[in-house]
C-alpha cells in the first residue's frame, strides 16, 4: 500500500512530538501542537526541517508559520507544499 | 465604591501570573483582561482560580479600548484603580504586523484605556529598550538613537515611548531583563527565549557562534520582577513618571555561563568566536538550520557588554537585588535537568529522517 502525504506526514508528527502519552497512529486534526503533544519552538523547528526534507518544500518562513497550531494546520500546509512539487496528497 | 481593583493585562504569562498571584496575597482585587486563554497559572505551576478577587474579563488587547463594551468599560471606572500592561509577545522573530498588534498597538490601547479610567498605567517593558549598546545603562536613560538586537526590542521601544509620551497619563515603566527562573528554586512554568538558545547549546546543536566571552546576559528572576511591579503598584504614587529596571546585582558573562555548562558532564559547550570570521556557510547542513531558524535571532546578546542600574528599584523596594550570577545559573540549569527540560535529548533531525 502506498502511504499518502497526509499519512506521511501525521506519522512524522507523531514521531517527534516530546509528549510522554502516545497520541496514536491517527490523532485528531484539532489536535495542538503545543498545548496536546508538547512541542516547543525547538521541537516545531526540528519537525520543519523534518518535513520540508522529506517532502522536498522550500524553507518555509516565519509568518507562514504564525497560523500553524494544530495536526491538521500542519497538514493542510504540507500538503499544498508538497502538490506544488506534483505530489499526490 | 472604592476602586482598589487592578486590571491586569497578559495576566496568563509568565509575569502576569505572578503579578495576579501577588495581588491575591495582598487582598487587592484583580480584573484580568484574558482573550484566548483565561486560566492563570502560577510559576509554580498553581491554577489562579476565577474568584469574587480574580474577575475575568474577556478582551482583546489588540483591539480598541480592549474591545470591552460601553457597559464594561463604565463598570470599570467604578472599581478599577490601576491597570498593569504586561501583555506582549516576547518572541524574537515575529512578522512585524505581530508587534505593531501586539507590543505597540496594545500599549497604545493600555494608554487609552487609562486616561479614560483616569487611572496609572503600569508597563512592562525590557531592559533591552537600550538596543545595542555597550556600558552601564542607567533607568533615566532611553532614546539615544540606538539600533536594536531584533524586532521585538524596537516594538517595546516603540511602545515605552508611547507611554512617556502620553499627555495627561501617570504612568511607571519596569523593565525587566531576561526573565528566568524562581531565585531560590530555579522553576519556570514556561521555557522560552534564553531557554531555547540554551538548550540547543547543551545539546550540541548550535556548536559556534558569533560573540564575545566578554558579552554579559541580564538574568532576573521571575518572581523579581514581579515583585518589582507589585511594589510599584502598591506605591504607585512615588513610582509615577518613574523607570525600574527589574534586574539582578549582576549580569553573566559568556565566560562564566561556559564555564559554568562545562561543570555538567552531559552538556556540550559552544565556542563563540568573532562575528568577523563567523560563517553561517561552513555550519554543517543542521546546525546550519538551527543557527539561521533559532540561534542567529539570539547573537546581538552575545555582543553586548551591558550592565543595568537598579538604583530606583532597590529604592522602590528596600532590599537588595537578587544575586543572578554563577550560583544562580546552576540552580537554573539543575531544575531543567529535574523538570527534564535538558538531558533528555529526543530523536535528531538526522535520525528521525534515517527511520522514517
Amino acid at each position: 500500500m502506498i502511504e499518502t502525504i497526509h499519512d506521511t506526514a501525521v506519522r512524522l508528527i507523531v514521531a517527534m512530538a516530546p509528549t510522554d502519552e502516545a497520541p496514536g497512529a491517527n490523532p485528531a486534526a484539532d489536535l495542538r501542537l503545543i498545548d496536546d503533544l508538547g512541542y516547543d519552538s525547538v521541537r516545531l523547528m526540528e519537525l520543519t526541517v523534518v518535513l520540508e526534507r522529506k517532502f522536498g518544500l522550500p524553507r518555509q518562513l516565519p509568518e507562514q508559520l504564525t497560523g500553524v497550531h494544530t495536526v491538521g494546520d500542519v497538514i493542510a500546509l504540507v500538503t499544498a507544499g508538497a502538490s506544488h512539487n506534483g505530489l499526490k496528497p | 465604591m472604592s476602586r482598589d481593583a487592578v486590571l491586569v493585562t497578559g495576566a496568563t504569562g509568565l509575569v502576569g501570573a505572578e503579578v495576579v498571584k501577588r495581588l491575591v496575597a495582598m487582598n487587592r482585587p484583580v480584573v484580568a483582561v484574558t482573550h484566548r486563554r483565561p486560566r492563570i497559572v502560577a510559576n509554580d505551576g498553581r491554577a489562579i482560580a476565577a474568584s469574587n478577587k480574580v474577575r475575568h474579563v474577556a478582551g482583546d488587547v489588540r483591539i480598541v479600548r480592549f474591545g470591552l463594551d460601553e457597559k464594561v468599560s463604565t463598570a470599570l471606572t467604578h472599581t478599577v484603580g490601576c491597570i498593569v500592561h504586561c501583555a506582549a509577545t516576547t518572541a524574537f522573530n515575529a512578522p512585524d504586523r505581530v508587534y505593531d498588534e501586539l507590543n505597540i498597538g496594545a500599549t497604545r490601547n493600555a494608554i487609552a484605556l487609562g486616561r479614560r479610567l483616569d487611572v496609572p498605567l503600569v508597563h512592562v517593558s525590557t531592559a533591552y529598550v537600550c538596543g545595542r549598546r555597550d556600558g552601564t545603562v542607567r533607568e533615566s536613560e532611553f532614546d539615544r538613537g540606538q539600533s536594536f538586537g531584533n524586532g521585538y526590542e524596537r516594538s517595546k521601544f516603540h511602545a515605552e515611548q508611547l507611554v512617556r509620551a502620553a499627555d495627561g497619563l501617570r504612568w511607571t515603566i519596569i523593565r525587566p531583563g531576561i526573565v528566568t527562573g524562581a531565585t531560590e528554586t530555579g522553576a519556570i512554568r514556561d521555557y522560552k527565549n534564553f531557554y531555547t538558545v540554551l538548550k540547543l547549546i547543551v545539546e550540541g546543536k548550535l556548536r559556534t557562534l558569533p560573540g564575545r566571552y566578554e558579552a554579559t546576559l541580564s538574568l532576573v528572576p521571575v518572581d523579581h520582577v514581579a515583585d518589582v511591579v507589585v511594589a510599584a503598584i502598591a506605591h504607585i504614587d512615588s513610582a509615577a513618571g518613574r523607570t525600574f529596571h527589574a534586574v539582578g546585582v549582576e549580569a553573566i558573562s559568556l565566560r562564566a555561563v561556559s564555564d559554568v555548562l562545562a561543570e555538567y558532564p552531559s552538556f556540550e559547550v559552544a565556542t563563540f568566536v568573532p562575528h568577523a570570521s563567523f560563517s553561517p556557510d561552513e555550519l554543517d547542513g543542521v546546525e546550519r538550520e538551527y543557527y539561521l531558524r533559532i540561534g542567529a535571532q539570539y547573537t546581538s546578546y552575545f555582543d553586548r557588554r551591558l550592565t543595568f542600574d537598579a538604583t530606583n528599584a532597590v529604592e522602590l523596594l528596600g532590599r537588595p537585588l537578587p544575586a543572578t550570577g554563577k550560583d544562580y545559573l546552576r540552580i537554573l540549569l539543575d531544575h531543567c535537568l529535574d523538570a527534564g527540560y535538558l538531558g533528555s535529548p529526543l530523536p535528531t533531525i538526522d535520525e528521525i529522517l534515517a527511520v522514517h
